[in-house]
This record gives structure tokens, sequence and C-alpha cells, in this order.
């Protein structure tokens, strides 16, 4: 299950998307973020899944590779749907025993599940077509005018890059101390909740320790390679604007106006 | 004791990455032996000691155990965890009570067996591998490197299995630690009847242990047999990447310029003995 | 200036937090590493080895004695980055010195802490990789090479700050038999072909033959020193210090028991067996004369 993680994985490419300054991807999903909540029928969201579509077919990512994305977190999604299905109040249209489906709770239910659905794609599609030291490196800069009040703008992206660096290295030691604490007789995959936590004590742990041994040594090494702090320090590849960046900009400003007028020409569904 | 029948083992089956482990592997283990375990990385060896104790199900084929077929439905596979000991690489990571004694008393206990019996077959266990008996209470993370090692093995011997696999339970030692680790691990196979399998990188050690070798390549098995048999083979072993111990290299280069000295020579006590009548 | 680092009665001590108790980890080593040298130091766990290894770059400081890189006394606080960056390092765990999640970008860390403007960390860079021979890989993800890649992406990391030396802590400790080699080869071309001085810290008898001189480190002090072959035919020695002996060198000093005379310095299985067959060739001789 741990494989089917999409969120946070990086594919190298060359497509429109990909050639985008990390800074305009982040800003372009923040907006993208607030269209999905704004939008309120089902025209706006045909709008943002065509945008997405248009948007997975230039960047060149297989869409089936996207979807698989959506799988760990499907009993969320499925579970959301149905809280919201069944306990939203409003004009009744179905009812067995204290089980009742409203108007109100199939549209909240649909509206809930699609804006997950949009999220996780969303965002999923920003980081498989944006390498993560681009994107901590476009956070970092966004973030560089809130230096002047003390927001720690460049602590905050190396430490994002440095538990985006760690998360397959963790990933991969969890399921060794899995196996070594299963070989020991330990049932984790089976009992009630109450026992599965508690299985989960002899795995996270080994975990954690491994994980301040893993900090401990790395400071040491970053230490050993005249690391200081963001002051003074050059870049590798500097970020800068260009040509598709306005392009990009351009496409998302329609696509905000096209959801406002939505809104606006059809209202509520 | 153990027998594969015609094993398969394929990772992440029908992905872009998918890579074949193991390709029909099929040998026969007796009670009793000791085995070594020999292959470089990807050769499918951790593949294997997995399958051997079911946290890996085989793709194809049969593992069977002690007559019992795994892939059989009433088969227990937590039985068989504790039946075949598996003591990971860098086993001290998966270290985590408050004292040694509690963490070796882990396995036992999840057995289901009672407190008094489970510490009682923790301080054999932990003596068994050398644990002075004085820090059994102590935290099992003031320990040094090589005294979290033993107590880590002494988790699983625990368990009493009926085989014991062990992981590169060497790496990372310095050459003191390394020999008394493999000595005592010699001792469990000799006072407790167990049935070892010991994978290692170094042939040297294996060398020195193992009643027979098998050797891993590519997910087949390339050789079994005794050491001196393995060795024989010593240009096939470089060409598939395995060092071969030095003093081998020295008798295979003295063969070559006409002395008369057997193929598959491994330790320098054989080779002393073969060269000192002829220097003498 | 002939050696690039100079340990003059190096002590250090460390105060347990909890017992109060202090312990000498370092008690009085002396030694110099010469510029162009590859200097091979042994020792069991626990002798001081690592210890040693970060006085070298300031990350650990004397508590009495000297340690100077390059004229700069490690002591003085306001030298630090001028003697980091003379001193590359590479620890035992490839995993754990890695901080950007694409091998170019993690070379070009140092360089980057540095301020070198960026044409030049795009030199080093590339440079760096093409030595280790890691060019190939430079948009990799980390988490994707073999051991003895990983090992070599943080030599290069090191190799980009442009060091006067490089120290290595067990690089080889958790690797499997060819990553072994792929870092020692590639450490032995660093010294050969670069003039890169190289301090190697190891338990492997078989890297340590390599190098131009070895030095044994015993409970905080050193207990042998010499060239591979001063050094390794001191069997017994060695075997007390809890370390290995090659087994060609063994070979020959049980031999060399019975009063055979041969040639000691045998440490690979070629030297041994030429040694070997010269003494076969000559005891031929001699019984064939009447």
């Amino acid at each position: 299950m741990l494989k089917d993680i999409t969120l946070g994985q990086y594919f190298p490419g060359d497509s429109f998307i990909h050639r985008l300054d990390p800074r305009t991807k982040i800003l372009i999903i923040i907006a993208y973020v607030v269209m999905v909540f704004l939008i309120q029928n089902f025209i706006g969201y045909l709008a943002l899944a065509l945008f997405l579509a248009l948007c997975v077919a230039v960047s060149g990512i297989s869409p089936k590779y996207l979807i698989r994305g959506l799988k760990p977190i499907l009993v969320f999604i499925v579970f959301t749907g149905i809280f919201n299905l069944f306990l939203t109040p409003g004009e009744e249209i179905w009812r067995w025993g204290f089980l009742k489906i409203t108007v109100e709770g199939v549209r909240f239910a649909a509206f809930m599940v699609l804006r997950l659905i949009f999220l996780i794609l969303g965002t999923s599609l920003l980081t498989l077509t944006t390498s993560p030291i681009a994107l901590t490196d476009g956070m970092e800069r966004l973030l560089s005018p809130f230096k002047k009040v003390h927001l720690p703008s460049h602590e905050i992206a190396m430490m994002m890059t440095i538990a985006l660096r760690f998360i397959p290295t963790l990933l991969d030691e969890t399921d060794k101390i899995m196996k070594a604490q299963s070989a020991r007789g330990a049932s984790i995959d089976s009992g009630g909740i109450f026992s599965r936590a508690k299985a989960m004590v002899p795995i996270l742990i080994p975990l954690f320790i491994s994980a301040f041994r893993r900090a401990d040594e790395l400071a040491t090494a970053m230490e050993c390679r005249c690391y200081r702090g963001g002051e003074g320090r050059t870049r590798l590849y500097e970020l800068k604007f260009g040509a598709v960046d306005v392009l990009g900009w351009i496409y998302m400003a329609v696509l905000l106006a096209a959801v406002i007028a939505i809104n606006m020409i059809f209202g509520k569904f | 004791m153990i027998k594969l029948e015609n094993v398969s083992y394929t990772y992440m089956s029908g992905g872009p990455f998918e890579k074949k482990a193991l390709d029909g592997v099929s040998l026969h283990i007796n009670e009793g032996e000791f085995i070594g375990v020999i292959g470089h990385t990807g050769s499918g060896k951790s593949t294997m000691i997995q399958l051997l104790n079911g946290l890996l199900k085989p793709e194809s084929g049969k593992v069977i155990i002690d007559g019992q077929d795994l892939s059989e439905k009433k088969v227990n596979i937590r039985d068989i965890r504790f039946k075949v000991g598996l003591c990971m690489q860098y086993p001290e990571y998966q270290l985590f009570e408050e004292t040694v004694l509690k963490d070796i008393c882990f396995g036992p206990l999840n057995m289901g067996l009672s407190q008094k019996e489970a510490e009682e077959r923790a301080k054999f266990a932990a003596n068994m591998t050398g644990l002075p008996e004085e820090l059994l209470d102590k935290s099992p993370f003031d320990l040094s490197g090589g005294q979290k090692r033993r107590a880590a093995i002494a988790g699983i011997l625990a368990m009493e299995p009926k085989v014991l696999i062990l992981d590169e339970p060497t790496a990372g030692l310095d050459p003191a630690g390394r020999d008394e680790i493999l000595f005592k691990i010699r001792d469990m196979h000799k006072r407790m009847k167990l049935t070892v399998l010991l994978v290692s990188h170094s042939m040297e050690d294996v060398a020195k242990l193992a009643d027979r070798i098998l050797v891993l390549n590519g997910g087949r098995v390339e050789m079994f047999g005794r050491p001196r048999e393995v060795f024989a083979q010593s240009a096939r072993l470089r060409e598939i990447g395995l060092n071969v111990p030095q003093i081998t290299m020295a008798a295979d280069r003295l063969r070559a310029a006409g002395v008369d000295i057997p193929e598959g020579i491994y330790t320098v006590g054989d080779c002393y003995r073969i060269l000192l009548p002829m220097l003498t | 200036m002939d050696n690039i680092a100079e340990v003059r009665n190096l002590v250090f001590e460390y105060k347990d937090e909890e017992t109060g108790a202090s312990a000498r980890v370092l008690d009085g080593v002396s030694l110099d590493v010469r510029r162009g040298e590859f200097l091979a130091v042994l020792g069991r766990n626990g002798s001081g080895k690592s210890t040693l290894a970060k006085h070298l770059n300031a990350i650990l400081t004397p508590t009495s004695g000297k340690v100077t890189v390059d004229g700069f006394d490690t002591s003085d606080d306001s030298k630090l980055f001028d003697i980091r960056r003379r001193v590359g390092m590479v620890f035992q765990n490839p995993d754990n010195q890695m901080v950007a999640t694409i091998v170019e970008e993690d070379v070009a860390f140092a360089p980057e802490n540095l301020g070198v403007p960026r044409e030049e960390i795009r030199r080093r860079v590339d440079e760096a990789l093409e030595i280790v021979g890691m060019s190939a890989f430079k948009r990799h993800a980390p988490h994707m090479l073999s051991g003895g890649q990983k090992q070599r992406v943080a030599i290069a990391g090191a190799l980009a700050m442009r060091p006067e030396l490089l120290v290595m802590d067990e690089p080889t400790a958790m690797l499997d038999p060819s990553g072994r080699a792929e870092v020692i080869e590639t450490v032995k071309k660093l010294n050969r072909e670069n003039g890169m001085s190289v301090v190697l810290i190891t338990h492997y008898m078989d890297e340590a033959v390599r190098a131009d001189r070895v030095i044994v480190l015993d409970r905080g002090r050193i207990a042998l020193e010499g060239t591979p072959k001063e050094v390794f035919p001191q069997v017994e020695k060695l075997t007390a210090l809890g370390l290995d002996v090659p087994q060609a060198a063994y070979l020959i000093y049980m031999l060399n028991k019975h009063g055979l005379g041969l040639d000691a310095s045998a440490l690979n299985d070629e030297e041994c067996a030429a040694e070997l067959l010269r003494a076969l060739e000559s005891r031929r001789k001699g019984a064939g004369e009447p």
C-alpha cells in the first residue's frame, strides 16, 4: 500500500507544465484550491475538470497513474461521502429506520467527494511535474518578503527539502521494522483498534529512534559541508520567470473568471 | 526440514518496475545442517529467506517447512514464524522495550508463553549469545553496538525456533566482534541442534562454519555443495561478482604454476598443511 | 608545507551527562597527514578512530593538544569555515549524509553554502560527478541508487568544496563487496590521479593494504604505525589488537614459524604465491644438489 502513494513523487519531463516556474505553479495551485471550494454548481466542476484534463494531457503524465494516487485515500473519500449523505438535514427523499437521505445530503456528499478528488488530483499533478527542490525553492522565494516580519522562509524550505528527501528512506525503514517484528510474532494487521494501536508500539519506537539517529548524523554531515543557514547562500538553479509563466497566468486568470461567471449565471445547483 | 519446489517470486508484478527476484528455485535442506547463503545484492537471498518464514508468499511453487506446505490454508503462518526464526540485517533496529530482558521476551510472549517461561527462555537465549546477565535490566539503547546485536539475536533465539536464519549478522562489526558472534552462532547450532542459514557477503566467514554453501545468482541456484566443491569453482564465483577467499586465489595461482595442490582450498590451515611438507 | 594536517598530543575527553564521569577517548595522539598521501586508520570499535576523524575538520576540538589543518588551528572559531572547506568528510551511512532529493543538487549543497557563484557551482558539480563516475545519474533521486553509488555521490559532494584532504569514516562498512570495490577504486583513483590526500578509517584489511601508510589506534593511542608491508607481518600484535590479518600474511607467518625465512611482506594473493613459488623453486634446486 505504501507504494501506491503518488503524492510527493516527481516524474521528470520537459512539458509546458514542467517548465513553468515553481512560483507560478504554487500560485496556480492556490488559485485552483480556492476555486475548488468556490464552485457552487456542477457546471463549474465540469469547467475545472476540463482544465485539469487539459493540464494532464499537456504534462504527459499518465492519467491512470494520477488516478491511482486516489487509492490510498479511497476509504476516506467514501467515508466522507456516506457521512454527508446520511447526516445532512433537509428535505427527506428516503428513509429506513433512523437512516435518511435528503436532497441536500446528496448534493453535499457529491460536492465533498468531488472537492476531495479535485484537491488530490491537482496537488498530485503539481508534485508530479515539479521537483521537490524546485517546489521548496519556489516556496522559499514566495515567502521571502515575509522575512521582514521574521518568518524563517529559508529554514521552512530546508525543513521541507529534508522531509521530502527522507520520506522514501523512512518508508523503507518502516517496512523493514514491520517485517522484523512480524518475524517475532507481532500481529500488526489483526485484532481490534485498541490491540492494533498497541501493536504499533514495537514499530513506532524503533522508527523514532532511527529517525533521531539519522537527524543527528545528517546535522553533522551538513555542518561538515559548511552549512550555516540561508545567509550568503547561492543556488545552482536560480528561479526566473519566463514567457511560459505569462501564459500560465493568463490561462489561470481566464479559468478564474469563467468559474466566477458560471457561479453568477447558474447560481447554486 | 526445508524444501523449496520450483519457487518463483516477482516484485511489483505487472508494473513498470517488475523485477524477478527468484526464478524456479528448488532445494532441500536437512535438519541440523549449517548452510551458508552467498550471493551479491539482488541475487534473491533476502527474498528467499523471507519466503521461508512466510513474510512473503511465493508467486508459484511450494515452500515446505517441516513437512508443512506454507500455501495450505490450514497452516498458521505465525506458527511457522516461531518455527523459523528470522534475524534481519541490522537487527538492533528492532529493539524497542524498556529493558533488554523485556525485549527478548517479546517473541516468546507473542507465542502465548507465560511471563515466567518467557523470562526463562530469554535468560537462556541471552546466555547463548554471550550477553552478560547484568545487562538484562538495562535499556537496550544503552548497550554497545555488538551487545545490541546479541540482544536482537537473543530475541529470535528465545522463541526456540527449529531453524535460525541470520541475514548478515556481522555487518558493521569490527573483526573481534564479528568473530565472537560467529563463534556463538556455531555454538547455538551445535548445542541447540538448530538448522542454521547464515546469509553473508563474506566468503571467509561462511567457509569457516557452513556444512554446505548455497550460491544464488540472478534468482537461481548457481551452486549448492560442500565448501570444497564450491571453492573449486573459484573462477566462476568471481565471474558472478563474488569475492573468493584470498587463500583460495593464492592456491589457484600456485596450481597454475604447476604446484601439486588440490582445488577448493579455502582455509589458511589446509593450505599450510599441504605446503609445509613441500617446503621442509 | 608538507603536511596538510598536524595533530599534536591530542587528548579528547567527554563528559557523560548522566553519570558525570568523564571518559578519555583520545589519549595523546600525534600524527601528520602528508600532502598527497593515502593514510589508513585501523582499530577496533571504540578505539577512538571516529573521534580522531571529527577533529580533522573541527566538528570536535581538542580537550588539550593541538590540531592544525593547512596551518589553521581548529580551536580558532574564526577559521571554522576555512578549515571545513579544506576537509571533505564522508561517513558510514550513505543515507544520512544526503540533503537534497536530486543527485546534482546534493553535490551542489556545499558550494551553495559557501556562496560560490552559480556558473562556478555548475562547473564544480559536473567535475565532481565526473571524477566519481556518476555523471549519468545527476538527475536521479538518491534513494534509487545502490549503496556504492550513494557513497560515490557523497564523495562528489565533498569534492565540490575543492578540499585539500578527504577524510572517510568507515565509508564501506554498510556496503556489499561490489559497493566496497566501487568506493575504494574511486578513492584510490582520486589519490593517484588527482593527488588528493586521503584519510580512510576502516575495518577491512584488504582496504588498508592499499594505503601508503597505516596507523592502528588502540584505546585512544597509536599502537602501530608504518607502511602496510611493515605493519601487516606483525601478526601477533595485530591479533592482540583485535584486528584481522590478511590470509596471505597469516599463511607466511605460520610457515615461518618453522624457520623457513620467507619474505613476510606479501600482502595479496599474487605476492604470496610468488614468494611461495620462489621458496619451492630454491628448495628444489637445493635438493637437486648432492
